[in-house]
C-alpha cells in the first residue's frame, strides 16, 4: 500500500514534528514552528471527501491503534472501506502548499549553521549544530500554548546526533565523544556531563533503557544503564508522549561489544556494512548486498545476544548500485525507514517500498509519538514532505521492492 | 583458485557501471618513470599504491577505489591545487562532482592524501567515509564557500553520515 502523502514548500534545512506543531530550522538559521491543524485544515479544504481519514492519518494516529480502533476495524466491512479510500486518497492526492511567513511564529535564531540534528523531548526542543548544543524550552506552565524561551547554548562542541529518553540527553559528537546530561536538576536546564563515556560516536540508538553506541558505521558497544523511579516528572507533551515512570541514574555501569553479542548468531563481525536497531533487533546490511534483522535477547540477570535466526530483509537488486549503503535509518512500528544517496525506502511486511526519489537532507520518524506514529518527514532542498504510513498489517508478500514513481515491482524468493 | 566473494560479483560491477554512466570528464594522464603521476600545479607527485587499487587482494583493513589510478590522481590534483588541507588530520581531503561520483568500493564519496613524511616524497590516497576521517569545520566550510559541495552534501558530511 502506498502512502498517504502531501508537501510543504520551504526553504528549510531540519523538520520535526511535536506537539501539535511542526517546528523547522529555515535556511537562515531561524527556528519557527507552525500549528498542524492550520497545515492539515488547507489539505482538508483541497480534498473535503478525504477530511477524516486525513485527520487520523495525519494528526490523530492514536485513534487508529487504540482499544475502540481495534473493536472497529474487527469489522470486516470497515477495515475492507477504509482500505479502498486508502488506496483512492493515495492515488488521488497530489497536495503542495507554499509556507511562508504567515504560517509560521519565529523563536529565535540559531548562532551557529548548520544545524546537525534536532531532538524534542519533554517540551524541550534541542538543536545540535556544528559549534554546539542548544536548548529552547517550550513552555513555562500549561502544556496546551507555547511559550517558547531563546536559544540557550548548553555544550560547546560538534554535535552529529541527539537522543532523548528517561530523564537523559544523549550527544554524539563523533571524535570528541559520546556525552549525556539531563534537565532534572535545580536550576532546570540541561547539565552535560563534561567527561566522554565512549572516545567516538557517531549516533546512537535506545535499546529499553540502555543506549547503543555506534562508533563506525558497522560496529557499535552496548551500553547498559542504571535506572531508578522518578520521584517528579518532567512535563511531558500531552499530544505525544508518554510520561516516564524510570529515569536513568548510572549511565552505562556495563558495557558489551558487538563481537560478544554476536557470539550466538549466523553473523560475521567483519560483513557487516551498516547496521541500526530498534529497541528490540539489530537491522545488518551485510557486504554480500543482503539485509537481515535479527532478534536481541535480554536474559534477565544472563549476557544478553542476538539469536541464531535471521529474518530476510528486501534488498534493493534494481540494477543500481547506488542503495548499497544507508545515510541514515529510522525505526517506525513493524518496520524501518532507510534514506540511501538518492533514494528513501520504507521496509515494512516483507516489502522495500521506494518512498522518495531524490536526494534528502534528512528524514525523521515518531514511532514514539501518541499521535503521529506513522508520520515519516523528509526534508529536501526547499521542500518537506509529510508522510503517513499504511496503519494495519498488509498480507504477507514474498520479499518484493516496489517503486511506486515507475510503477514496478521486483521480487526475491 | 580466487573465487570472487559476492561483493565482488554483485556489487563491485554495479558500482562500476554507475561510474561509466556518471559523465566526469577524467583527463588523459600517464605514469611518469618513476611510478608516479604528476606533478601538480604545487609540484607535488601521486602514487597509486597497490593495497588501495581496486584490484588490491582483500585486505579488510584497506579501503579499496573504485577509480583507475590515472583517475585517482585527478581527485588528488583537484585536492592538491584546491588547497583542500586539513590540519587536524595532516593531510588533503578530496570530493569529486560534489559528492556525486562514488570513490570506493564501500561507496565512499569521499578520500584522504596523508601528508608524506619527506616534502619531496609522492603522496598516496585512499577512500574515506566521513564518520570515520572527520574533515575538520574549516575545510568543509571551505567546499562550501567554494561551491565544491552544496548544502546537503556540507551536512552530510559534518555528520559523519557520507
Amino acid at each position: 500500500m502506498k502512502t498517504l502523502k502531501f508537501t510543504l514548500e520551504v526553504d528549510a534545512i531540519e523538520s520535526y514534528i511535536y506537539s501539535g506543531h511542526l517546528f523547522l530550522i529555515l535556511l537562515n538559521g531561524q527556528v519557527t514552528y507552525s500549528p498542524l491543524s492550520q497545515i492539515i485544515y488547507k489539505l482538508v479544504n483541497e480534498y473535503p471527501k478525504f477530511e477524516n481519514l486525513i485527520r487520523v492519518s495525519f494528526h490523530r494516529n492514536d485513534y487508529l491503534s487504540n482499544r475502540q480502533a481495534e473493536v472497529f476495524f474487527g469489522i470486516g466491512e470497515m477495515k475492507k472501506s477504509f482500505i479502498q479510500l486508502w488506496e483512492e486518497a493515495s492515488e488521488e492526492m497530489e497536495f503542495k502548499i507554499i509556507l511562508d511567513e504567515n504560517d509560521y511564529t519565529v523563536i529565535d535564531e540559531v548562532p551557529t549553521m548548520p544545524v546537525l540534528d534536532l531532538k524534542m523531548y519533554a517540551m524541550r526542543l534541542y538543536i545540535g549544530s556544528r559549534e554546539g548544543l542548544y536548548e529552547v524550552k517550550l513552555n513555562s506552565d500549561d502544556r496546551y500554548t507555547l511559550k517558547p524561551t531563546k536559544v540557550k547554548k548548553r555544550f560547546d562542541a560538534k554535535v552529529t546526533c541527539l537522543n532523548a529518553k528517561f530523564g537523559e540527553i544523549i550527544i554524539s559528537s563523533n571524535s570528541n565523544g559520546l556525552f549525556h546530561g539531563t534537565f532534572l536538576n535545580s536550576s532546570n536546564n540541561l547539565i552535560v556531563n563534561e567527561e566522554s563515556v565512549s572516545k567516538k560516536s557517531i549516533r546512537t540508538g535506545w535499546s529499553g533503557y540502555d543506549v547503543i553506541n555506534y562508533d563506525k558505521q558497522n560496529d557499535f558497544d552496548y551500553y547498559v544503564n542504571e535506572t531508578e523511579k522518578i520521584e517528579e516528572k518532567p512535563t511531558y507533551s500531552k499530544f505525544d508522549e508518554n510520561s516516564e515512570r524510570r529515569r536513568i541514574t548510572d549511565f552505562g555501569s556495563f558495557k558489551y561489544d558487538l563481537s560478544s553479542l554476536l557470539s550466538y548468531s549466523l553473523i560475521e563481525k567483519e560483513q557487516i556494512n551498516y547496521c541500526f536497531n530498534s529497541s528490540t533487533s539489530g537491522f545488518f546490511f551485510m557486504k554480500d548486498g543482503s539485509f537481515v534483522n535479527i532478534n536481541l535477547k535480554k536474559p534477565k540477570d544472563k549476557q544478553m545476544y542476538f539469536v541464531s535466526k535471521n529474518n530476510a530483509l528486501p534488498i534493493l537488486k534494481n540494477g543500481r548500485a547506488k542503495f548499497l549503503k544507508p545515510l541514515s535509518t529510522s525505526i517506525v512500528p513493524e518496520g524501518c525507514v532507510v534514506e540511501y544517496f538518492d533514494k528513501v525506502v520504507l521496509y515494512q511486511n516483507s516489502k522495500a517500498k521506494i518512498i522518495e526519489t531524490s536526494p534528502s537532507i534528512n528524514v525523521r520518524t515518531y514511532p514514539s509519538s501518541k499521535r503521529y506514529r506513522n508520520l515519516i518527514s523528509v526534508t529536501k532542498e526547499s521542500e518537506i514532505t509529510i508522510h503517513s504510513i499504511f496503519p494495519f498489517k498488509e498480507d504477507n508478500f514474498p520479499l518484493t521492492v516496489v517503486d511506486f514513481e515507475n510503477n514496478t515491482a521486483f521480487e526475491f524468493a | 583458485m580466487n573465487i570472487p566473494n559476492a561483493y565482488d560479483q554483485w556489487v563491485y560491477p554495479k558500482l562500476s557501471r554507475i561510474q561509466k554512466t556518471m559523465k566526469y570528464k577524467f583527463p588523459k594522464v600517464k605514469l611518469n618513470e618513476d611510478g608516479n603521476f604528476g606533478p601538480t600545479e604545487n609540484d607535488n607527485y601521486y602514487n597509486p599504491v597497490f593495497y588501495h587499487n581496486k584490484t588490491a587482494k582483500k585486505n579488510t583493513n584497506k579501503t579499496k577505489w573504485v577509480l583507475k589510478k590515472n583517475e585517482q590522481y585527478e581527485v588528488f590534483r583537484l585536492s592538491d591545487e584546491g588547497k583542500w588541507t586539513c590540519k587536524e588530520n595532516q593531510g588533503l581531503f578530496g570530493i569529486l562532482e560534489k559528492g556525486n561520483i562514488i570513490l570506493g568500493k564501500g561507496e565512499e564519496r569521499l578520500s584522504f592524501f596523508p601528508k608524506p613524511t619527506n616534502k619531496n616524497d609522492a603522496w598516496h590516497g585512499f577512500p574515506v567515509h566521513s564518520g570515520e576521517y572527520e574533515p575538520s569545520n574549516k575545510t568543509v566550510n571551505k567546499w562550501f564557500e567554494n561551491d565544491v559541495i552544496d548544502n546537503r552534501m556540507r551536512i552530510k558530511i559534518l555528520k559523519g553520515a557520507i
